[in-house]
């Protein structure tokens, strides 16, 4: 329960850097201990596909409608569902293929995350349980 | 514990397929700058190109792209025509390299819009990104090996290209005017031994959101029918701004022909500048081009001079069908001025 309470003190003090309605969720053995804003734009986007401290970055977001991808597309990557969804198609056709994973719930963003030692998820801060690292947003 | 992933490295796929099309109305302002025997209307419908784009993984590291057209010209006949194909080994961010059939890296256009006009907030590339085979100044295609990476640069983002290949068959203005024709894009038959290279870099500032700049390099030495053999440089820089609701992109090259026997030099420049901003679902948009090919070029001097304007309004339908409508004038130095008018419906699937 205190671990819970923990999580979601670490959730809000990440929406206090300015960040609201979502959370950027890492895996416990990510030695990652921030997220810089522009960073987490460039794996989104996919133009970073390595963590800084090395190995593959896996981007997991839940289905278009969940409110924390939403706020996360607005706040991080200045676009609505209709402009991302332009963007990766554009970035296919270019070759790249370097477009997050599409969940069907934040719950299973948690669990892919919680297993993955790359991988980073958008979920709204509630979601965050123990099991995960939240970063805060900077 | 590792996340339990299927081990796909025995078994082909997934293939992904993707594509794109579009149908316009009205008359495109190149059709009025070809040397044609056609008798073009005003207020024709055309096709644009069905494109059939397919990516696989084929390993970890290695993966493929097909992109298939199916295109009519200005012969009004449909043809296949494979404009990209790729076999890509990724070793990491820093590097990886492609054999194959390729966009060109020289400037920004091509390679971030790449075909679809979907894609495109105007109804067509710009006059500098014109096909070799319509009539484009700039070897847009190649056949050969493209290798690309990050350079570490922290915040700048910056980025090498470096290529290899067939280069572009060439043949004399002259002998273009009498009828003599070479498919521009070199495959089984290279004219020579000499292989074209290409060297670009840009940035990708990570602290100012969808902003790319550039330069390349491009040499080659090309060999028309009946003249003798010239050198060409192509020198690109271009400054973009890619974002949802505002586009500002300029971008100008510099093209070389020098003869290796007299070392006679002509220069062309061709440059263009657009701007869009979208309000709510509408966009307008607006683009300058210019391009003077001086009359004695060897190889492009049946081009002249053209500039002028092109203003528009795109809609978008849906978020992968998009209705424009614009008008277009350029002036040509050896010939009347060309209007266009057209409608066209782009999408993507």
């Amino acid at each position: 329960m205190i671990k819970r309470i923990l999580v979601t003190l670490t959730a809000l003090a990440a929406s206090a850097f300015g960040q609201s309605g979502f959370a950027v969720i890492v895996s416990k053995s990510n030695p990652a201990t921030h997220m810089p804003k522009a960073q987490l734009r460039r794996m989104v986007l996919g133009d970073m596909t390595s963590w800084p401290a090395g190995g593959k970055v896996l981007v997991v977001i839940a289905t278009p409608g969940d409110p924390a991808r939403g706020a996360m597309l607005k706040q991080i990557c200045g676009m609505s569902e209709s402009d991302f969804g332009k963007y990766i198609s554009q970035k296919a056709f270019g070759g790249d293929s370097a477009a997050p994973k599409v969940l069907p719930s934040t719950a299973v963003v948690v669990k892919v995350v919680k297993l993955t030692p790359g991988g980073l998820g958008i979920v709204a801060a509630s979601d965050a349980d123990d099991s995960v690292k939240v970063l805060p947003v900077d | 514990m590792a996340l339990p992933v299927e081990d796909n490295s025995h078994t082909l796929g997934p293939i992904q397929f993707r594509g794109f099309s579009d149908f316009t109305y009205g008359r495109p302002v190149l059709s009025t700058l070809q040397n044609t025997n056609l008798v073009n209307s005003t207020n024709g419908f055309s096709l644009g190109d069905f494109d059939l784009f397919t990516t696989a993984k084929l390993g970890e590291h290695f993966s493929m792209l097909g992109e298939l057209l199916i295109t009519s010209d200005f012969t009004n006949e449909f043809s296949a025509e494979m404009d990209r194909l790729l076999l890509t080994y990724a070793a990491n961010d820093y590097f990886r390299i492609s054999a194959g059939k390729y966009n060109t890296a020289i400037g920004f256009y091509s390679n971030e819009f790449n075909r679809a006009r979907y894609f495109q907030t105007a109804t067509g590339r710009p006059l500098l990104f014109t096909d070799e085979d319509d009539g484009g100044i700039l070897p847009v295609h190649s056949i050969g090996l493209t290798a690309n990476g990050k350079i570490p640069s922290g915040e700048l983002g910056l980025h090498w290209v470096a290529e290899i290949a067939n280069g572009r068959g060439s043949v004399s203005a002259a002998a273009l005017l009498a009828g003599s024709a070479v498919e521009p894009v070199q495959n089984y038959v290279d004219e020579d031994n000499g292989k074209a290279v290409n060297f670009a870099i840009y940035a990708r500032p990570s602290g100012w959101n969808g902003f790319q700049t550039g330069v390349s390099m491009y040499l080659d030495r090309e060999h028309p029918l009946s003249l003798a053999a010239l050198d060409q440089r192509i020198y690109s820089a271009y400054a973009a701004l890619v974002r949802p609701h505002l586009e500002l992109m300029t971008e100008g090259v510099y093209l070389r022909h020098e003869f290796t026997t007299n070392h006679d030099q002509f220069n062309t420049v061709s440059a263009y500048a657009q701007a869009s901003y979208l309000f709510g679902r509408i966009r307008p948009y607006i683009r300058y081009e210019y391009q003077n090919v001086p009359m004695a070029d060897p190889i492009f001097g049946i081009l002249g001079r053209k500039d002028g304007p092109s203003v528009g309004v795109r809609f978008d339908l849906t978020d992968f069908v998009g209705l424009k409508i614009q008008y277009g004038r350029v002036g040509v130095s050896n010939g009347p001025t060309a209007n266009d008018a057209q409608a066209q419906l782009a999408f993507a699937f």
